[in-house]
């Protein structure tokens, strides 16, 4: 039972810090993104996405992405599609 | 929280669900989250409720819609100071077979009636949660269709892959159990850890995802744009509040290395786009231009401190510095002039004018109506007419007379101390 506990504080630990670094780095992309043509975003995405397959199942990343395009894009209505579309592609 | 706290109020919801007339029929409520996994400072008090809403209702809601046609009505009261539940007991007496309890009529503001029509405002939802919730701290209420909840075992049950124990059934209504035995101690940690991982998991993909995304558009990202990265921290909590925050960040700035004076101060948007920089209100300066600002929070006092923390460490990797600017709350105070209340801000005091709409008596004559209100010491301009209330005029007072502003400046010292 107190492994349990221990287990489930150590997830939620760790789920917050992650969370954390989600936020400021939604914050920061949603900024820098508005500099890219939607054809530079495009290949930014893409590129993000291959790194992504190095370590994760590709199918897993393209489940998470399709699921949580709205995470991610935070308020640029664009990037969803761009995210869409360049998953389209592959 | 404390524990005990918290338990001391689960005890009162319990009794509430049983003894107070709802226009729901509460099934059962169950609780999960810090509490139940036996934190000693639990945040709050995380509990749902499965319930099924009264056959009555109908026939409550019909009558509760019948305020629509007395909109004019419940505005004079309003104007006229009378609380909502008062203003509505006037008005049910020409409602033909009004027999809504008195204490639901207590659970609505001014706000929500005004907001769009009387009726709107009363939801049996938000009568229900309002007489649950009354004056008991910390207990974050959440109502589930009790189809969406199955029974895994003994008190165990699951909600939208949420694990939950059950407190209080109606089935059982003399018996409350809120501390669970091992094994459903054992399964609730079990189904959430299991849940937790996957949260996990998602977590740490969409993390990998975002660096790699800054990563690349670094590469390509104009030099000349990698500027300033401003945190922007909302607060809309009381001034005491806000003042007590703004020292812990400052604090926590100098802990972290970064200079405090990067704490800013802003207007109320809407009536002063200038921003401020400000340690006190005496030092402000002015900035004409909004600063830039790349990340907008309204998040809690801990997580902003972390991604302070998060953003200074990611600085040389983001090329990009971090600044906070928590928003300040609008001083203002009120202002009793002959029995009409005028709110004047700050901002108000330094454009000098402050307005405030008032309805005129239908019996009065425009003229005679500008002429007591000129007689005050204010100006009278533009109209218009409501439909729920009668004409109405704005009615203006110069604040650079002395005696005014005077009155305004030590108001406003009173509320800054």
């Amino acid at each position: 039972m107190k492994e349990l506990v221990t287990k489930n504080k150590e997830i939620r630990g760790q789920i917050k810090l992650l969370k954390t670094e989600c936020f400021v780095i939604e914050n920061v992309c949603f900024k820098m993104l508005e500099f890219f043509t939607a054809e530079q975003k495009n290949s930014i995405i893409k590129d993000a996405k291959n790194v992504l397959i190095q370590d994760i199942d590709e199918s897993k990343v393209k489940e998470y992405l399709l699921k949580n395009t709205h995470h991610i894009s935070y308020s640029i209505t664009s990037l969803k599609d761009v995210v869409v579309q360049s998953l389209g592609e592959k | 929280m404390k524990r005990t706290t918290l338990t001391k109020n689960l005890n009162e919801l319990i009794d509430r669900v049983k003894n107070t007339f709802l226009p729901i029929n509460i099934q059962r409520v169950f609780v999960h989250g810090s509490y139940f996994r036996g934190d000693e400072l639990p945040g709050d008090l995380d509990i749902f409720f499965c319930y099924t809403v009264k056959d009555q209702w109908k026939e409550w809601h019909t009558t509760i819609k019948s305020l629509n046609d007395h909109y004019k009505t419940l505005s004079r009261y309003h104007i006229k100071g009378l609380s909502v539940s008062e203003a509505i007991i006037q008005v049910s007496s020409e409602i033909k077979n009004w027999n809504i309890p008195k204490d639901w009529l207590t659970c609505v503001s001014w706000t929500a009636i005004f907001r769009s029509f009387p009726a709107d405002a009363f939801c049996w939802e938000k009568i229900s949660r309002r007489l649950l919730t009354r004056e008991l701290k910390g207990v974050k209420l959440q109502n589930v269709s009790i189809k969406n909840c199955s029974h895994v075992f003994g008190r165990l049950y699951l909600y939208a892959e949420m694990p939950a124990f059950l407190v209080w059934s109606a089935e059982e209504p003399a018996r409350v159990v809120l501390t669970p035995n091992d094994d459903e101690f054992q399964g609730y940690l079990q189904l959430e850890n299991k849940i937790l991982l996957k949260n996990l998991n998602d977590a740490q993909i969409e993390c990998k995802f975002g660096r790699a995304l800054i990563e690349r558009m670094l590469m390509q990202y104009p030099k000349d744009k990698l500027g300033v990265l401003t945190l922007r921290v909302f607060n809309d909590h009381s001034i005491i509040e806000f003042k007590v925050s703004e020292e812990l960040l400052r604090e926590e700035l100098r802990k972290i290395g970064l200079p405090e004076n990067w704490v800013f101060a802003t207007g109320h948007k809407s009536i002063d786009h200038r921003y401020k920089l400000a340690k006190n209100i005496a030092e402000q300066k002015d900035f004409e231009q909004e600063a830039r600002c790349d990340i907008v929070t309204n998040n809690t006092k801990k997580t902003i401190v972390s991604i302070l923390r998060d953003c200074l460490s990611k600085e040389e990797s983001y090329g990009l510095n971090c600044r906070v600017m928590p928003q300040r709350c609008e001083r203002s105070c009120v202002l009793k002039a002959d029995g009409t209340n005028l709110k004047c801000s700050e901002a108000d005091l330094e454009s000098g004018l402050v307005s405030v709409s008032v309805e005129k008596p239908d019996n009065m004559l425009e003229e005679e109506f500008k002429k007591q209100w000129a007689l005050r010491g204010f100006e009278v301009s533009g109209t218009s007419e409501y439909l729920y209330a009668g004409k109405t005029f704005d009615v203006r007072m110069d604040l650079s007379r002395k005696e005014i502003r005077e009155r305004i400046i030590n108001e406003l010292k009173v509320q800054n101390k």
